[in-house]
């Protein structure tokens, strides 16, 4: 490969999402014929390189979920650009879809629910190896074997069915089938969030080692902002469907330039033994999660923002922008810091 | 006299060989106004302990021994009558679950009046009155609308907040609340801890707090009770715990707990953070290791742990069940 080919094969993005809304249609009233519309994302933008795992935090409603699987399509997008590795995957066929979904998986929170019972652990791994065709017989037993030894569990796991285990162990199962494609994104759906601390760092380390192993890039879907301050390279903060802060994890996490990202800081505990946070910058919310059915006017936080101007954030929507410090640090707030 | 004392609680359940003892001489104190967390991960007996506590075990689980005194009396040998008249009036409760514990063919204003008019004697107007005061305590919003709501027009986090606002009507002396931020959102859940804190600060309430979120309860209790594999392995003072470890589990259950600020900056391509881990997983209750517990897992186990190791008193108010942790101590004072 030339140096020129190699240099933008290397500044091509893994993924470019641009612009993607999704709304839903949901029946409301009592025959359920009252239609709404739920605004899931509205515009959401970002870029995720190779080896990269970019954080996605925000409340339930966010529509965190929502946007890992609207990238992979198991959610069709309203409006907006998936560019993989280049090109357009809102564009393609079923045929060429399934090429690309070779390329990336999806590992859910629920380990009890994502794996059918009624399956041995083989024919679970296996699932993509043989809807690929990928290999057969011996080789496709010894891929498995080999998936299986790479997420932490032993061969004999294979004859077994999924209520054998424990749900660390699920969670490796559902990790190891994500892998057997040789996926080079992985959208992780608060993939630690039903498993307790202890098999919670078991997991976070397996993640970060196939990472280091296999180059694959994680969107981290998470409520819970110390596990994505941990895992990722880089931070989104949704609201309401929208971005509101984007950056360098560490940039987001002590910058915490948008109200509600401070918010969300502040609110998660703090890990024991870390010096306490100055309680008197504590920034409370008021009011509940916005209403995607019909969000708020202007920019949707402000009717929770304690910095929140009347005449401007009720009327105007804040665009995301680059710092001048930092550019790679956006943030949509005409009141950021 | 402290408000709760639990001395010696023993609990079986049936499996297929017999009784398998899930809980083994549970004992603790609550003083009264004290917030104490029993933290510990899943199937370590921490909810067990609290249905315990309240005569509400699930079938099939039995309490063999042991005294759960309030205020001096033993619980455990009320009737079942009486003992319906202590929860809710003395002991209030709110369990994970909201869905389950939510009757879905009432409206939510016909099940917190009923918790009103069952513990206390005021009139039709008066309980409407302090059933929406409470709803909007616990920072519900439209308490008047909510009040006509039924459950399933209301997220999860309105409905923990519902049976919260119920388990507090009655002014109860305990709060037993198990998970009860489990399905919040953070911004929600910080502000569920605080309204319980403020009923803690203003009328003395007890709180027992029981979770697996080691990080959010240490932020709020005075002390943590430590449980592994159906027994109390570690307790003391929250700061304390959390500065000095005693047992190896905890030692190993806080290292586990993600701290990004104590790593370096991750670069792409850059080397994975890694946490320490403890290896393997609790043991099965019905193939329990002869001494200590945690021996199948611990990283500094010696030929000593073998036997089953008590409680120790390994001091400043800190007790540990590990052999090691007091051999320790006695050499550093």
């Amino acid at each position: 490969m030339s140096e020129v080919a190699l240099l933008t094969q290397k500044k091509t993005p893994l993924l470019r999402v641009e612009g993607l809304a999704k709304a839903f249609t949901i029946r409301r009233g009592l025959l359920g014929t009252r239609k709404e519309l739920v605004h899931a994302l509205r515009g959401v933008t970002f870029e995720l390189r190779r080896g990269e795992t970019l954080g996605v935090v925000g409340e339930s409603g966010s529509g965190k979920s929502t946007l890992g699987k609207t990238i992979l399509r198991l959610v069709e997008p309203s409006f907006g650009k998936i560019f993989f590795d280049g090109s357009d995957v809102t564009e393609l066929g079923e045929r060429d879809m399934r090429k690309v979904r070779r390329r990336m998986q999806i590992v859910f929170q629920d380990p009890y629910s994502s794996l059918d019972p009624r399956m041995v652990v083989r024919d679970i791994v296996a699932e993509g190896i043989d809807l690929f065709r990928l290999a057969r017989g011996s080789e496709r037993e010894e891929r498995v074997a080999s998936l299986l030894t790479k997420v932490g569990l032993e061969r004999a796991a294979m004859e077994r069915y999924p209520s054998e285990f424990s749900g660390g162990q699920r969670q490796r199962i559902a990790i190891a089938r994500a892998l057997a494609v040789g996926p080079e994104l992985i959208v992780c759906d608060e993939p630690t969030s039903a498993l307790d601390v202890s098999v919670q760092a078991q997991i976070l380390n397996l993640l970060g080692e196939l990472q280091s192993t296999e180059n694959t890039a994680y969107l981290f879907i998470s409520h819970d902002l110390r596990v994505v301050e941990f895992v990722s390279h880089r931070i989104a903060v949704l609201y309401a469907g929208r971005v509101v802060e984007i950056g360098p994890s560490q940039a987001v996490a002590q910058r915490r330039l948008h109200p509600y990202t401070r918010a969300l800081f502040d609110a998660s505990p703090a890990p024991p033994g870390s010096a306490k946070k100055s309680e008197p910058r504590r920034l409370k919310l008021a009011g509940e999660p916005p209403s995607a059915v019909s969000p708020p006017s202007g920019c949707s936080f402000h009717p929770r923002c304690p910095r929140a101007e009347p005449g401007k954030c009720d009327k105007e929507t804040p665009e995301l922008r680059g710092l001048k410090s930092d550019t790679a640090h956006q943030v949509a707030c005409f009141f950021p810091g | 006299m402290p408000l709760l004392h639990v001395q010696d609680l023993d609990v079986s359940v049936a499996g297929p060989e017999g009784r398998i003892k899930i809980l083994d001489g549970v004992g603790f104190q609550l003083e009264r106004g004290s917030v104490v967390a029993l933290v510990g991960e899943s199937g370590s007996g921490k909810t067990m302990t609290a249905l315990a506590l309240i005569g509400l075990l699930p079938d099939g689980a039995a309490i063999d021994g042991g005294r759960v005194e309030l205020d001096g009396k033993n619980l455990l040998e009320l009737t079942d009558k009486q003992m319906c008249s202590v929860r809710g009036a003395r002991i209030g409760f709110v369990f994970q679950e909201p869905s389950a514990a939510l009757n879905p063919i009432h409206t939510i204003g016909s099940q917190i009046l009923e918790a009103i008019h069952l513990h206390a004697a005021v009139t039709r107007q008066g309980a409407r009155v302090l059933a929406e005061s409470w709803l909007g305590k616990v920072g519900l919003p439209e308490p008047a609308r909510v009040m006509r709501n039924y459950p399933h027009e209301l997220s999860g986090g309105m409905k923990q907040r519902v049976l919260l606002a119920i388990a507090l009507v009655s002014s109860p002396s305990l709060l037993l609340a198990d998970e009860p931020t489990a399905s919040l959102d953070r911004t929600i859940e910080a502000e569920v801890i605080e309204r319980i804190m403020i009923e803690r600060d203003e009328r003395h309430m007890t709180v027992l707090l029981v979770s697996h979120d080691l990080a959010r309860v240490a932020e709020v209790a005075e002390s943590l009770i430590v449980m592994y594999a159906g027994q109390i392995v570690e307790s003391g003072p929250t700061s304390l715990v959390l500065a000095q470890p005693a047992h190896p589990y905890t030692q190993g259950l806080l290292s586990c707990i993600p701290d990004p600020a104590s790593f370096p900056a991750r670069a792409i391509g850059g080397p994975a953070r890694k946490l320490p881990v403890l290896t393997g997983a609790p043991p099965d209750f019905a193939a329990l290791p002869k001494g200590c517990r945690f021996v199948p897992r611990c990283p500094i186990a010696e030929d000593i742990c073998q036997d089953p190791p008590p409680l120790f008193d390994v001091g400043n108010g800190q007790s540990a069940r590990c052999f090691l942790a007091r051999r320790d101590r006695e050499t550093t004072t």
